[in-house]
């Protein structure tokens, strides 16, 4: 019984809502104190586990057994995201003058075989990759340069002994931090030592990478995660089309983030005529940062092809701060080659796509909303009267929903676009590519703009009058930098897109209909405003 | 942890809990498992469009609910309970175990006896769900929820009380 309405706002005992956030752990101290002292509350908590309880019985012994299994083996999320797999046809190589080594053949066929069998795991993927590039003999005489707490330092690919004296308090912690991790330190660049490591892991996750450089070398990355021992993840990066690694990653628990990658010499790192086990600090293997201009430009091209809104394509710097890493998973092959295409002038920029593809649109991967059978049946036909007919008020309200998404997108772009060029950031770009930002900058909230009218051209039938005046700059919007003013749009087109889904396909009473219908009225009143104010700043 | 790996965790988790929520609505099982496998690829995406999730398995629930009904509304009426045989009728042995028999069998008939929102906000709410989590997922208030909440624990209780 809910005492609070029975005994008014005065009563001394807690509600059944305020029970229930009691068993939340969402209560103020003083009324847990009150619970456990009061024998009717204490009581009456006790009566709504025992009917949870109860419920759950009957829950667990009579439906759910009657329930049937899934009829079909749940697919992996991987395929999902992906969509079906048609059969890809083997990438024709083309052979050089020289006959190839024919282990390097065999590498180049499993590469293919086990990257374009879709209905592989990731784990089956590396092991396979792994195994084929373990066969491979290995390089005695090469070195790494192995960077570790801001230095890099230069090290034989292979060394004779695990535990050969160093000088180095860096590298005595990481031959110490490997020896922990079962690692075997005296070659860790290889796959066979990578997967021995790995094999011998209780549980892990792996994952399977394409990367492609702006110059079209493509190579796999093998990761593995494992929440047991110090060594947390590590990754290994496998050259195509031979499967020889060059790069690893090391992630221990103590220590951070240790990098490998094979040094060539004669470019950047030395050559060493003694493969002695001391290491020599030298410098990086490339220096120059990639500046916000290099993202910036990364944005300007996807934007050109409208990747940079609405699709899974992440942006961030390695861990060097080297280069930009663009990141695309659950794309068609097209769309990959689009992205590859547009990123190709640039320089600095790292491709990584998953190492399957999807041959399917990603937009149809998604299935089309519907309005909720939970409008009330009165308010439904009311809606449908006035959009002149049942089939007009779906063909709408499939499109209104669509439309809200996609102004959430936009204003996802234009945040993120805020949130990397923040005026500090901007004002540090020359001139050119401030252009640059304003222009993108300018685009997204065109677009949004357009988007937000053809959600009110839409909903007319339905709203009420939207006040369309001037736009006012009272709150001091146009005084405020565009990164700031992002903000408050951004926010508006989310909950504007949240009032859509809740009006159109939410379920709800007839008697908050009405409210809901103003609320979003006024949402996009505001939204509307907000993005005039903003174009008029001109900024 | 990446948004593939977050999902990936919650999908393998959760799907078994979101089928049986599917199904509980009446979902034929073919269907169900083809709601819940778009329900997770839903999230995903949206999580994937950098949209803030403060609670995705509230919102796992939510979208489910919202397909399940949107089948519902599309293909056939549905009984929230199941294909419409009496799970009591179903015990192994009945004659072992007559009270608890007739006991299920008066919690059976009392849980049909509650409105559809007091059974899905009881369902919700023994899933694991908050309060305003379970509010978020039906697209009602928390005062609504503690309504249909605590009529549903009125009437269970009557019915336990006599046992």
């Amino acid at each position: 019984m809910d005492t609070k309405h029975l005994a008014g706002a005065g009563s001394l005992h807690l509600s059944d809502e305020e029970l229930a956030r009691f068993e939340d752990g969402e209560i103020a101290e003083q009324d847990a104190r009150h619970i456990e002292a009061c024998e009717q509350c204490g009581g009456r908590l006790r009566d709504m586990q025992a009917s949870y309880a109860a419920y759950r019985l009957h829950w667990d012994t009579l439906c759910a057994p009657l329930f049937p299994p899934p009829p079909q083996p749940w697919q992996p999320l991987d395929c999902l995201i992906e969509g079906p797999q048609p059969p890809h046809p083997l990438r024709s190589f083309r052979w050089g003058p020289f006959p190839a080594l024919a282990g390097a053949v065999l590498a180049i066929i499993i590469a293919a075989l086990v990257l374009y069998n879709p209905g592989q795991g990731a784990s089956a993927r590396a092991t396979q990759l792994l195994t084929a590039s373990a066969k491979l003999p290995s390089s005695r005489h090469g070195l790494i340069s192995v960077r570790v707490h801001g230095r890099t330092l230069v090290r034989p690919a292979v060394m004779a002994s695990e535990t050969a004296p160093a000088d180095d308090s860096d590298i005595v912690r990481l031959q110490a931090a490997f020896a922990r991790a079962s690692y075997d330190w005296r070659e860790p660049l290889s796959a066979r030592v990578f997967q021995s490591w790995r094999s011998r892991l209780p549980k892990k996750r792996d994952s399977v990478t394409v990367i492609r450089t702006a110059d079209e070398k493509e190579s796999y990355r093998v990761r593995t995660e494992t929440d047991s021992g110090v060594l947390r993840t590590a990754s290994l990066t496998l050259r195509s089309p031979d499967l020889h690694p060059i790069a690893g990653d090391f992630d221990f628990e103590s220590e951070g983030t240790v990098e490998m990658a094979e040094a060539v010499p004669g470019e950047n790192a030395p050559e060493r005529a003694s493969p002695l086990p001391r290491p020599s600090p030298v410098a990086p293997l490339t220096e120059t940062p990639a500046g916000p201009e290099v993202t910036l430009h990364v944005l300007a091209a996807l934007n050109q092809i409208g990747a940079d809104v609405g699709e899974p394509v992440e942006i961030a710097q390695d861990s060097r701060r080297q280069r930009v890493v663009v990141h695309a998973a659950g794309i068609s092959r097209e769309r990959r080659q689009q992205i590859a295409d547009v990123l190709k002038p640039l320089p600095q920029v790292m491709l990584e796509f998953d190492a399957r593809e999807s041959a399917v649109p990603l937009a149809r991967t998604t299935p089309q909303e519907r309005y909720s059978a939970s409008i009330p049946a009165p308010l439904r036909q009311q809606f449908e009267e006035r959009f002149g007919g049942a089939p007009r008020f779906q063909e709408a309200t499939d499109r209104m929903l669509e439309t809200g998404s996609s102004a959430a997108a936009q204003a996802h772009a234009l945040e993120t676009l805020a949130r990397d060029f923040s005026p500090a950031v901007e004002e540090s770009l020359a001139s050119p590519d401030r252009e640059l930002l304003h222009r993108l900058r300018d685009n997204h909230v065109s677009e949004l703009q357009n988007l937000v009218s053809r959600i009110e051209t839409d909903l007319e039938p339905l709203l009420p009058a939207l006040p369309k005046g001037p736009p006012s700059a009272a709150d001091g919007a146009s005084a405020r930098s565009w990164q700031a003013s992002a903000t408050p749009i951004v926010d508006l087109a989310r909950k504007t897109d949240d009032a859509l889904n809740r009006l159109l396909a939410g379920s709800y009473a007839q008697s908050s209909a009405d409210d809901m219908l103003r609320a979003l009225a006024t949402q996009i009143a505001q939204l509307d405003a907000a993005i005039r104010v903003e174009r008029q700043a001109g900024r | 942890m990446s948004i593939h790996e977050r999902v990936t965790a919650l999908y393998e988790a959760e799907r078994h809990n979101i089928y049986s929520y599917v199904l509980y609505f009446g979902v034929p099982p073919g269907r169900a498992q083809e709601l819940t496998q778009d329900t997770f690829l839903k999230l995903y995406l949206t999580m994937s469009k950098g949209e803030a999730i403060e609670n995705p398995r509230a919102w796992l629930y939510k979208v489910a609910h919202n397909c399940a009904l949107r089948f519902h509304q599309r293909e056939h009426t549905f009984d929230g309970l199941g294909p419409g045989v009496d799970p009591a009728d179903r015990l192994p042995d009945p004659e072992h175990a007559a009270m608890e028999h007739q006991r299920r069998a008066v919690l059976l008939a009392a849980i049909r006896e509650l409105s559809p929102q007091q059974r899905n906000c009881l369902h919700l709410r023994v899933a694991g769900l908050r309060y305003r989590e379970i509010a978020e997922v039906i697209g009602i208030s928390t005062s609504a929820v503690g309504e249909f909440l605590r009529r549903a624990t009125v009437r269970l209780k009557g019915v336990l009380d006599g046992y």
